[in-house]
């Protein structure tokens, strides 16, 4: 192949996807550049000449080019200036061996265009959640769990229809529905299995007051004080009044939980009455507000998306690179959203490879499929409850990015219902957990409890209030560890969740066993376990 | 009011200038200062730089337009997208669950009779659309098609038509359309017409409008 040819190719492998005559050859000959400069001074028939000859001369290779069938003339400009693409399709590559360089020239095309995050990304600033699936998977979906009567055609939805198109979490809302049946315990052990095997994270969320039959709850504990189903969140909704009429199967939960050293999940209803759930990459939840479309919308739809796509950024390798540069830090959001909108373009014009095994589940309904989902920035390392970091700048700085992250959506929900596409682009903000992608070492320090008392420690207030003013920045949902390494005493327990539950407004706290002490017997709660 | 021009730029420019100058202000629902003149038509006759109005709206760097690919998707997808609440192709292909409005009733016509005035697809579904509760309906609401001196033509009307963001989008839109009719009936591309019943602009667009302009 002749130099000037695989000069030309090399710029489309660089990812530009066409490119003018002109574009080719001011990147592929120096001396046209300067000669368009000296005709913009002096524009001389000479160097007009000049130019000219340039032109037909790369033209000469780019018409060879199209001929063999490597490039395509996608377009013309106005002056009748040629556009070129490559033509190829996605995946396929071009091999050659050039005979005069011995030389395996492969190119091949991306199948999504290039993106202002690949700079970050190099840098490790900025991680794609599952780059692999990243536009053809959605990160959530909510399944309407009280539509669906049996327990083995909820399994059947589940691996059949959701687990192709969810790159994280499947939350299983109102699933204290499915409880009366037998076969519940059953099912989820198997779920648990498949979750293992497809690597999603399943949040079961159970309404506590909302329980009619103990009796089958109590199969489930039993379950798990079997296996530990390391997939599976539980995530207890509950409120204020819950704790007293509940006080027995709680404190069942919390023994057992505590003894297998599962993670325990209490909501706050009062806080958050929509999902609010958890995924590898983090906490995901709804607007509270917008979630009364999916209520309306509840008799029709089975299941809805809750997160397009999420990019995770490493805000601690951004503060070594850039130090507090708010400014910086602005231009970073910016780039992640415009890769945001780009990345649901493509899944729009993908959707219907992508989603026809959920398209069936909402027959007559595919559209509202999206219609509260939103695409997620997470934060890791941001410096709350980091030694050396002022929290009240750290929030600001977020806060600020917010501000600018909603106006750039809210403008572009403008732009394309101009263009008669009336479509939903939303942002949402979250932490990231380590397991979201390679991320820094973590900086900030654990919550540890060990009674009571500590809850009303003003240095644990305080964090309890940092964290509640992050709440309401971080509106794509929040969580907070409370890693418990005391000695385990479940109406201890109780009484701190109802101090949490009473004097914050966090939606969303775990309690993380790990580190307990004390040797609880198993039978101590199996055999109180029936209230 | 009728602007007549041989390209997609210099028409939109004229059209844009003309509201600018001639629209007269309102506050619309969204609190948006709208500058609006009543029903504009444009027509253009060389449709082969048809997409100068979107690559002059992509040279600003403070928004992404939807690309080409997504609006050429939008006309032309058969069924229902997820993300959208309606998309022109699925209404043309698929009205209200079932008409194929441009495979089985335009081309088929306009194969049988080439002077036909009848080949008309709807976009507005009174059925779905009229409705005081929905806020999202078509702003393109219909478009025809017409064969005259051996090229295909084609005009669409346009209830509503930010003329600044939208137009561009529109009217790659319906060539898009008459690009798909027309090489079904193996005829040359004609011009392109755009009725837009409220052509307007907002203040906050004036500042890129007269840059463009």
């Amino acid at each position: 192949m002749h130099e000037t040819a695989q000069n030309i190719l090399s710029l489309f492998r660089r990812g530009d996807l066409e490119l003018s005559t002109s574009q080719i050859l001011e990147q592929i000959n120096p001396e046209y550049a300067k000669l368009q400069n000296q005709a913009k001074v002096n524009p001389s028939i000479e160097i007009k000449r000049q130019l000219a000859q340039m032109h037909r001369k790369i033209l000469h290779h780019l018409n060879k080019m199209v001929d063999s069938g490597i490039l395509n003339i996608i377009k013309h400009g106005e002056k009748g200036e040629k556009f070129f693409s490559l033509n190829i399709s996605e995946g396929e590559e071009i091999i050659e061996i050039s005979p005069s360089y011995k030389k395996r020239l492969v190119l091949s095309r991306s199948p999504y265009p290039s993106m202002p995050i690949e700079g970050y990304e190099q840098k490790g600033i900025v991680a794609k959640y599952e780059p692999a699936t990243w536009v053809d998977r959605l990160n959530s979906v909510v399944i309407l769990t009280d539509k669906i009567r049996e327990p083995a055609k909820l399994y059947k939805i589940l691996t059949e229809n959701i687990f192709p198109i969810v790159n994280d979490s499947i939350c299983l809302e109102n699933f204290e529905s499915l409880i009366d049946s037998n076969d519940v315990a059953d099912m989820l052990e198997k779920l648990n299995a498949e979750s293992r095997d497809y690597g999603k994270i399943i949040s079961i969320s159970i309404e506590l007051s909302a329980f009619k039959n103990k009796e089958n709850f109590s199969k489930i504990l039993e379950l798990l004080s079997r296996n530990k189903l390391e997939n599976l969140r539980f995530i207890f909704s509950l409120e204020y009044e819950d704790l007293e009429e509940n006080f027995n199967l709680l404190k069942n939960i919390i023994e057992l939980f505590s003894k297998i050293k599962l993670d325990m999940y209490i909501k706050n209803k009062k806080v958050q009455k929509s999902p609010y759930f958890i995924g590898r990459a983090g906490p995901y939840c709804f607007k509270d507000k917008e979630w009364q479309l999916a209520e309306e919308l509840r008799k029709d739809i089975l299941c809805l998306g809750c997160s397009q796509s999420s990019a995770i950024v490493d805000v601690n390798k951004f503060y070594s690179e850039h130090k507090l540069d708010m400014g910086k830090f602005s231009e970073l959001m910016f780039n992640i959203s415009k890769s945001m909108l780009s990345a649901n373009s493509i899944q729009r014009r993908k959707s219907e490879d992508c989603f026809r095994s959920v398209n069936i589940l909402n027959k007559g309904y595919e559209a509202d499929f999206l219609i509260l989902a939103r695409n997620y920035i997470r934060f890791w390392n941001f410096g709350l409850n980091q030694p050396g970091m002022n929290p009240e700048f750290v929030l600001n700085m977020i806060n600020e990015a917010k501000k600018k992250i909603d106006a750039f959506s809210a403008a572009e929900e403008t732009i394309y219902k101009s263009c008669g596409m009336t479509t939903r682009f939303n942002l949402a903000l979250a932490p990231a957990f380590h397991t979201a992608a390679k991320l820094s070492e973590a900086k900030y320090q654990h919550l540890e409890i060990k009674s009571l008392d500590d809850l009303h420690k003003k240095e644990i207030k305080k964090k309890f209030s940092e964290r509640e003013a992050l709440t309401k920045i971080f509106d794509g949902g929040d969580e907070i560890t409370i890693h418990y390494t005391g000695i385990v005493d479940s109406e201890e327990i109780i009484r701190q969740i109802r101090t949490i539950i009473s004097s914050y407004k966090i939606p969303l706290f775990n309690y993380n066993f790990a580190n307990v002490k004390g040797d609880l017997k198993l039978t101590s709660f199996m055999s109180g376990g029936k209230t | 009011m009728e602007i007549l021009e041989r390209n997609a730029e210099t028409a939109w420019k004229k059209v844009l200038r003309y509201v600018l100058e001639n629209g007269h202000d309102f506050t619309d629902q969204h609190e948006r200062v709208c500058r609006e003149s009543l029903n504009i038509m444009i027509t253009i006759k060389d449709v082969s730089s048809i997409t100068a109005p979107i690559e002059a709206l992509n040279s600003f760097k403070k928004w992404v337009y939807p690309p080409l690919e997504e609006l050429e998707n939008f006309a032309l997808s058969k069924k229902e997208i997820p993300g959208y609440y309606y998309n022109y192709g699925a209404r043309a292909f698929k009205f209200n669950n079932s008409m194929n409005q441009i495979d089985n009733f335009i081309i088929p016509l306009l194969k049988k009779d080439s002077t036909s005035r009848r080949a008309s697809v709807i976009f507005y579904s009174p059925e779905k659309d009229s409705s005081l509760f929905r806020k999202d309906i078509p702003g393109m609401i219909m478009m025809n098609f017409n064969i005259r001196d051996g090229k295909l033509h084609a005009t669409a009307i346009v209830r509503s038509n930010d003329l600044f963001f939208g137009w561009p989008a529109n009217v790659y839109q319906t060539f898009v359309l008459q690009n798909y009719v027309a090489k079904a009936l193996d005829i040359e591309l004609g011009s392109i017409s755009t009725i837009s019943i409220s052509a307007h602009i907002f203040e906050d667009q004036f500042d890129c409008i007269k840059e463009i302009i």
